[in-house]
């Protein structure tokens, strides 16, 4: 039960936005290598 | 020392030099404010007289904290999430003019009234109230000119705003702002599963009981029985034969 909460959770911030240099990203491709690259 | 006034017209033409050559170049708002110089200007009644007054006006509307009213946003006085939906409706409608509020200009007259709290006539220095990308003020790159940007405070809440209203993604899911309500119950939520986690995993190391109190209760079971020793009969009929062994062993 507690891991289905983690996996979706990495669902989830693939499907998360972010802010760089003042600017909203929510472009998919873009989220998906800075959630990447983050680790 | 005394100052002979041959001196102090010698200083006053100098100042009075000075004074229109930094008028010239720059305007009134480039005057420096040093208190001795500004009263040594204010005093300065020779040569055009509409001018020293035009520019004591300037220098009056400059220091009055009303006169930079008009470059308060709307967003401080309509709250963040309404002037959000104003910027909004502004950008999406086929009139879209930017805000444009004026930098202080000699040419204007000196008003400390409420109605100067509006925003003045289009001049030559503008600062645009930017609407597409972030709502910050943003200037040209001219030298001296008025420079204002959000904080990124404002900015986060207009976004969550914007992306609220806008959702974009793949497969049938949105792409979720940081900051939004979803997102921000989904890490509570985390947070207090992470927590549950910190306690219930010692425990179960330690006590070496499960979470389930099914299960625990058998896991006890099963150490009590594989460390006790026998010496109860488990069961009548065990009892029964026992009894019964001992009986004919000591021959009764």
């Amino acid at each position: 039960m507690i891991d289905l909460f983690f996996v979706s959770d990495v669902i989830v911030n693939f499907h998360t936005g972010y802010v760089k240099e003042g600017r909203y990203i929510n472009e998919p491709k873009d989220v998906a290598v800075k959630y990447l690259k983050s680790g | 020392m005394s100052v002979t006034p041959k001196e102090a017209t010698k200083r006053d033409l100098m100042h009075q030099a000075i004074f229109q050559t930094q008028l010239q170049n720059h305007g009134a708002g480039a005057i420096s404010l040093d208190r001795e110089r500004a009263k040594s200007q204010s005093d300065f009644k020779g040569g055009d007289q509409k001018q020293a007054e035009t520019i004591q006006m300037a220098r009056k509307r400059r220091n009055s904290i009303a006169s930079d009213a008009h470059l308060i946003p709307d967003m401080t006085e309509q709250g963040y999430k309404s002037a959000a939906r104003a910027s909004l409706l502004r950008l999406n409608s086929p009139k879209v003019q930017p805000k444009q509020m004026e930098n202080h200009s000699p040419e204007q007259p000196a008003n400390d009234s409420p109605s100067s709290l509006q925003p003045p006539p289009k001049s030559s220095t503008s600062v645009f109230f930017n609407t597409a990308s972030s709502l910050s003020l943003t200037t040209s790159p001219k030298k001296g000119q008025l420079k204002r940007k959000t904080t990124f405070l404002e900015m986060f809440r207009i976004h969550q705003e914007e992306a609220e209203k806008v959702p974009t993604g793949f497969m049938c899911f949105p792409i979720l702002h940081p900051a939004s309500g979803f997102r921000v119950k989904w890490d509570a939520m985390l947070a207090l599963v992470l927590v549950w986690n910190l306690i219930e995993i010692p425990f179960q190391v330690c006590f070496n009981v499960e979470a389930d109190p099914g299960s625990g209760e058998r896991a006890s079971l099963d150490e009590d029985e594989q460390y006790e020793p026998q010496l109860i009969p488990l069961n009548s009929f065990d009892f029964l034969l026992r009894s019964a062994q001992l009986m004919t062993t000591l021959g009764l």
